[in-house]
């Protein structure tokens, strides 16, 4: 995902030193692996070699625009990657297309290369929408840089919060790219769509970058956002080509028929070169074998970069918090940085900083005056920076797709590259990196989206009946379009007169809106430290019973905030700073009983389904645990009102017998279902891609009769439904004890179709989690924290979620 | 379930204070007024009933039905007709030049404007259902309301409304630059119609009028500048923020209770354009108001470069005006090399007291006529007000070596 020309060209320039010293860099990159192999073994878990790939190249196409070009050449882009090419003659043949190549491979040229030409030729106008503002400033910079090279003339312009008032309109009249993000679209642009009429009519692409990010409930506004946008289009008599561009997942093609409502052709080859890359990955040495702790990632990612430094490597070092961000640059700069007479040679590099820090920094590593840069992925996307030797993780990026991206900023194409990631004590992190066999092969992140879930669809009704009148018959989505309308009807928000629907209401729908959350109802956490009051975060409807009840410590980027007090009906929180030790875990009873079953599979004594469920969720209390050591400081009561909610789930089911056959008895059967879940859960989130707040877990049985939790008393503490004799439930056959995951929002949003696909997947995965990991009795990476008097009272909790999962691992290969 | 119990059922449970719809519903009609609704003859039950509703609500408003949908009403104000303090007929000799640099100066060009809408957020779900119109003709000022009985009569409204645009010079607007042409711009679109006013002026009063009250006023509200500036009173208007309700009450119920009311509220509007242009025009030019702040008229024209306007504004409201602005003026003239002009007026500041005229005397003598002896005599004039001031001291002493080297005084 670089800046084609710009990284082409900065390759060109640099070739003849890079061919002459390239062999000299390779020798020290595969010297240093050596060097920390040697030291190291056993903290390396796995080891990759990507084979050095030879470029595709391709002649510029017949026909391509004198001035463009020109302009190309004089960047120094004498020839096209063959999938630039495949990309050009889709796209010029009118189809929508996804393209997935890695970083630094001339994506960007991909869509601009016909853009410029259409505009060039035939003023046709493009819109580009990038997920964040900063991605879009760096795009248009580098459209201005071809442009000027060329003296095309072609107009592009950013338009999101921060363009003027006065600049506006000229971006509206005279903008041949109008480059923004999804956000800007859905409530400035498309609520004035007949301001942009001359830029509508003349709409012919419509570039969508960064395609991977638009999953889950933000990817099923972003369908509705382009739905909203074709509709648009038609009246005004446009239909234009779209083209997204994605890091590697394993459905990119699927997602982006599920984003367009339409299918999309897949350009998957690169064939942009690439060095031979190694892959390290690092688990901390175990400190605390009972507890399962481990040496910070943060220790290893520095002792690494020393090494990488003193080898003569250009090192990036990509941190998952601006905090870290901060103090890996501290320690970095206290090692190579402590002769103020010198210039520096490590550098931080952040959102937040201002753009024209941002730039030096840029400038700097391009042209190799920094030898070490420690980032946030700020620095992930986009932003060309030119190619480094090492790329140190520390800390697992949350999905493999982000991954491989950041791993993508080191290797040019005649020299080895390296990179580690350094595994923090994260259940995902211990998994990855206990896992290599992840990183080969093909990615198993799908992500998926719900566009018709019920909310979010609702929403953009409502905001596409404002943008332009429905007539009966038109169709918007999945759902009867008549009955949605005619509950807008109702609601007086719109009014049916002939065949038509008109808003009617004084209000501006988009405003109420946002893609990054189902519904209205966000809490609003305020600082009111010191006597100020200063917002510091939004929460969720949905996740705010959990993070933010009265006692609770609240984090942002790592910094604490205890809760004062919760204002529940103003969806409010006031928070004051605080110095605590420790971090605070709600802890919740959630019951389920299972409405409908879609489907179902597996054997009469274990078996999965999904379908859809009526929760009930109680948050009776929160325990606070003290950092690193993981005890129990003390407990807090919580009173707030029960949660309900109806969404959908995928579930796990053993029968008694089956149980009773491995298990001396059904308590010991409880805790292994509880770990067994724990584990189950982290491992969905990462097949998924989603957030782990996004799947919500629970045991009990599909009655809802009676449902198990970590309580603050012990392990598996049952919790029976009031009146219910839980006894009954030990013996005999009714105890069916089941291992709910569900979309932790009301209606669900697809999640949990997408688990049952990969329901042997997550199990067989789970199983692997959890026996590859060194603790001994379970820990916070496999099962979840376990009490420290188990560890005395000989029981294992490890042990019997194993024991779990083997019984609902599928007969054909257990 | 059906849809809308899935829909409330979730919208509960996502955190929306009230999940079933009634938020923005209007209020529930009492039973008596259910009754009189069902028994209303105009209460449209099939299109043939909506027409002649409509034909009945035509008579009612002293208009008629000129298309599907749409009900014209005019109405004409006789120039001799006083609004508030003052007649219309104002508008025929105000100096209309004076609002807006290069504009309309003929009254009959004006086109005053002002729309009733279905709310104030703006963007293309906002409908104009009432377009007032006005102009001068020979009979007096022509009121013409352009009224929606249904959303499908506005492609009618907005074409009827071409021919008055078109044969205007001027829009005359209270706050229409910001809020109702834009609107209409939309609208125009959304018919696929050429907007008619991309050639026209547009005299927006709220702007002139926030200029002259903004420092006395509370607010610069149409309604405030009525009462506080044209006297003008209204009794039984129909509140800014009822006109939407009423008309989407029209639309679903029928009920047209409070429709004369609305297109009232709107014909007032109109009539205090008309007036407002007139004594607004009449303040830029030579008359008072006591909570007009004329300094700032006479700010804005030196601001816009009509110097000899300013200047002729300032000797109209003579002593009224204050030193700061005569000031202003002359800075102005000096800036331009005027200094004759600027001369002038800081000498009979001097001579009224004061220092900074003085001041801005010794400084015009001793560097642009080079008359070091005004200069001293001015610099020493000022050192008796105030002996201690460094800056005066000096002037004084290089004033003194200058008339030396000049030779005026002894070396």
């Amino acid at each position: 995902m670089a800046h084609a020309p710009h990284r082409a060209f900065a390759e060109e320039s640099a070739r003849r030193s890079d061919d002459a010293d390239a062999s000299d860099k390779g020798r020290d990159v595969v010297r240093l692996i050596e060097r920390i192999r040697a030291k190291y073994a056993p903290r390396i878990t796995g080891e990759l070699v990507i084979p050095p790939r030879a470029g595709q190249y391709v002649p510029f196409p017949a026909g391509l625009d004198a001035r463009l070009d020109h302009a190309l050449r004089a960047r120094g882009i004498h020839q096209l990657y063959s999938h630039q090419h495949q990309a050009w003659n889709a796209i010029m043949d009118g189809q929508s297309v996804v393209i997935v190549t890695p970083t630094a491979s001339g994506k960007t040229l991909c869509y601009n290369l016909p853009v410029l030409h259409q505009a060039l030729t035939t003023r046709a106008k493009a819109l580009y929408l990038f997920p964040t503002k900063a991605l879009s400033q760096d795009q248009v910079a580098e459209i201005l840089e071809l442009n000027q090279a060329g003296d095309l003339g072609v107009r592009a312009y950013t338009f999101d919060g921060d363009t003027p008032g006065d600049a506006r309109k000229a971006v509206r009249t005279h903008g041949d790219i109008v480059v923004t993000n999804p956000d800007m679209l859905h409530q400035g642009i498309l609520p004035h769509h007949t301001k942009w009429a001359q830029f509508f009519e003349n709409l012919r692409y419509v570039v969508i970058d960064e395609m991977h990010t638009y999953r889950g409930v933000f990817g099923s506004h972003m369908a509705n956002v382009l739905r909203r946008l074709k509709r648009i289009c038609r009246f005004y008599g446009s239909a234009p080509v779209f083209v997204f561009s994605s890091a590697t997942i394993a459905n990119p093609g699927e997602l982006a028929h599920a984003l367009l409502g339409e299918a999309v052709t897949p350009i998957l080859e690169s064939g942009a070169p690439q060095g031979k890359k190694h892959l390290l990955l690092w688990n901390p040495p175990v400190i605390n074998a009972d507890l399962g702790i481990r040496a910070s990632s943060r220790s290893q990612v520095t002792r690494i970069a020393r090494f990488a430094l003193k080898s003569g490597l250009k090192t990036i070092i990509f941190a998952n918090s601006r905090l870290m961000v901060e103090v890996l640059t501290k320690y970095m700069k206290d090692v190579f940085d402590h002769d103020p007479r010198r210039p520096a040679r490590v550098s931080a590099y952040r959102g937040g900083y201002l753009p024209t820090e941002r730039r030096a920094t840029e400038k700097c590593l391009r042209d190799g005056r920094i030898d070490c840069v420690i980032a946030t992925s700020a620095l992930e996307l986009g932003v060309d920076i030119g190619s480094l030797d090492v790329c140190l993780l520390n800390g697992y990026p949350g999905t493999i797709a982000a991954t491989w991206q950041r791993l993508g900023r080191a290797g040019r194409r005649h020299r080895d590259a390296l990179g580690v990631l350094v595994a923090s004590s994260d259940p995902l992190d211990q998994f990855i990196v206990r896992n290599p066999s992840f990183f080969l092969g093909a990615s198993p992140e799908h992500a998926r989206i719900s566009p018709d879930q019920l909310l979010i669809l609702m929403d953009h009704v409502r905001c596409a009946a404002f943008e332009l009148p429905f007539q009966d018959g038109e169709r918007f989505g999945g759902e009867p379009l008549g009955d949605m309308l005619g509950y807008l009807a109702e609601e007086g928000v719109v009014h049916h007169e002939g065949d038509h629907w008109h808003w009617m209401a004084d209000s501006y729908p988009a405003n109420t809106v946002s893609l990054r959350s189902i519904a209205e109802g966000n809490f609003v956490v305020i600082d009111t430290t010191d006597g100020k009051k200063e917002v510091i975060a939004e929460v969720d409807y949905s996740s705010a019973a959990m993070t933010i009840y009265e006692g609770a410590i609240y984090m942002v980027q790592a910094r604490p905030w205890q809760v004062e007090r919760l204002d529940w009906e103003g969806r409010k929180a006031f928070v004051t700073r605080t110095q605590a030790d420790y971090y605070t875990d709600a802890i919740d009873y959630t019951k389920l009983k299972i409405l409908d079953e879609f489907e179902h599979s597996g054997e009469p004594s274990a078996s999965c389904a999904c379908g859809e469920v009526h929760l009930v969720r109680r948050i009776a209390g929160y325990k606070k645990i003290r950092y690193y050591t993981h005890e129990n400081v003390g407990y807090g009561q919580i009173s707030l009102p029960d949660q309900e909610m109806h969404t959908s789930a995928v579930w796990w089911r053993v029968i008694p017998a089956a149980l009773d056959s491995v298990f001396a008895n059904r308590w010991s059967a409880l805790d292994g279902f509880l770990g067994a879940a724990y584990a189950m859960h982290s491992v969905a989130c990462l097949l998924s891609m989603s957030e782990r707040h996004d799947i919500g877990r629970a045991v009990g049985d599909s009655q809802a009769d009676w449902f198990a939790t970590v309580s603050p008393d012990g392990r598996a503490m049952r919790t029976p439904s009031p009146g219910a004799a839980l006894d009954g439930f030990m013996q005999g056959d009714q105890f069916s004890a089941t291992v709910f995951l569900y979309d932790n929002y009301p209606g669900g949003v697809g999640l949990s179709a997408q688990l049952y696909d990969l329901r042997d997947k997550i199990v067989e995965q789970a199983q692997a989690l959890v026996s590859l990991c060194e603790c001994r009795e379970g820990c916070p990476a496999c099962i979840g924290p376990i009490l420290a008097g188990e560890q005395q009272r000989g029981f294992s909790p490890k042990a019997a979620a194993l024991k779990v999962l083997s019984l609902l691992r599928p007969p054909h290969d257990a | 379930m059906n849809l809308k119990r899935r829909i409330t059922l979730l919208r509960t449970q996502s955190g929306h204070a009230d999940g079933a719809p009634s938020a923005a519903a209007p209020p529930q009609p009492s039973f008596k007024e259910r009754v009189e609704q069902l028994r209303r003859p105009e209460n449209p039950r099939t299109p043939m009933a909506a027409c002649e509703r409509d034909t009945a609500l035509a008579q009612r408003l002293n208009g008629r039905l000129v298309a599907d949908g749409l009900i014209e009403v005019d109405d004409v104000f006789p120039l001799a007709h006083a609004h508030g303090h003052r007649p219309l007929a104002r508008l025929l000799d105000a100096p209309l030049g004076t609002l807006a640099p290069g504009g309309a100066s003929d009254p009959e060009g004006l086109l005053l404007v002002d729309t009733e809408t279905t709310g104030l957020a703006g963007g293309t779900g906002t409908i104009a259902f009432l377009l007032g119109l006005g102009r001068i003709e020979r009979a007096g000022l022509r009121v013409r309301q352009l009224f929606l009985t249904r959303f499908s009569g506005e492609g009618a409204l907005l074409a009827r409304a071409l021919e008055w645009f078109q044969a205007a010079n001027t829009i005359v607007s209270f706050n229409g630059k910001c809020f109702d042409l834009p609107l209409l711009a939309t609208r125009y679109r959304l018919h696929r119609m050429q907007a008619p006013f991309q050639p026209l002026g547009h005299l927006d009063l709220l702007h002139a009028t926030r200029r002259l009250f903004s420092k006395s006023w509370a607010d610069c509200r149409l309604r405030t500048a009525e009462e506080r500036f044209l006297g003008f009173i209204r009794t039984d208007d129909l509140p800014g923020h009822l006109v939407p309700v009423a008309w989407s009450a029209f639309l679903r119920t029928g009920d047209l209770r409070s429709i004369p009311a609305v297109l009232e509220h709107n014909r007032w509007d109109i009539v205090s354009l008309a007036a407002l242009a007139a004594e607004l025009a009449h303040l830029y030019g030579s008359a008072t108001h006591p909570e007009a702040d004329l300094v700032a008229v006479a700010r804005q024209k030196i601001a816009s470069g009509r110097l000899q306007e300013a200047a002729e504004h300032l000797n109209g409201h003579g002593g009224r005006l204050t030193t700061p602005a005569w000031q202003l003026l002359a800075n102005e003239y000096r800036r331009q090399g005027r200094h004759a002009q600027a001369m002038a007026i800081w000498e009979a500041l001097a001579a009224r007291g004061s220092n900074e005229a003085m001041e801005d005397l010794a400084k015009h003598h001793e560097h642009v006529r080079k008359d070091y002896a005004r200069a001293l005599d001015y610099t020493r004039a000022l050192l008796e007000q105030a002996p201690g001031e460094a800056r005066h001291g000096q002037r004084q002493a290089r004033l003194m070596a200058k008339a030396r080297r000049a030779g005026l005084l002894p070396k």
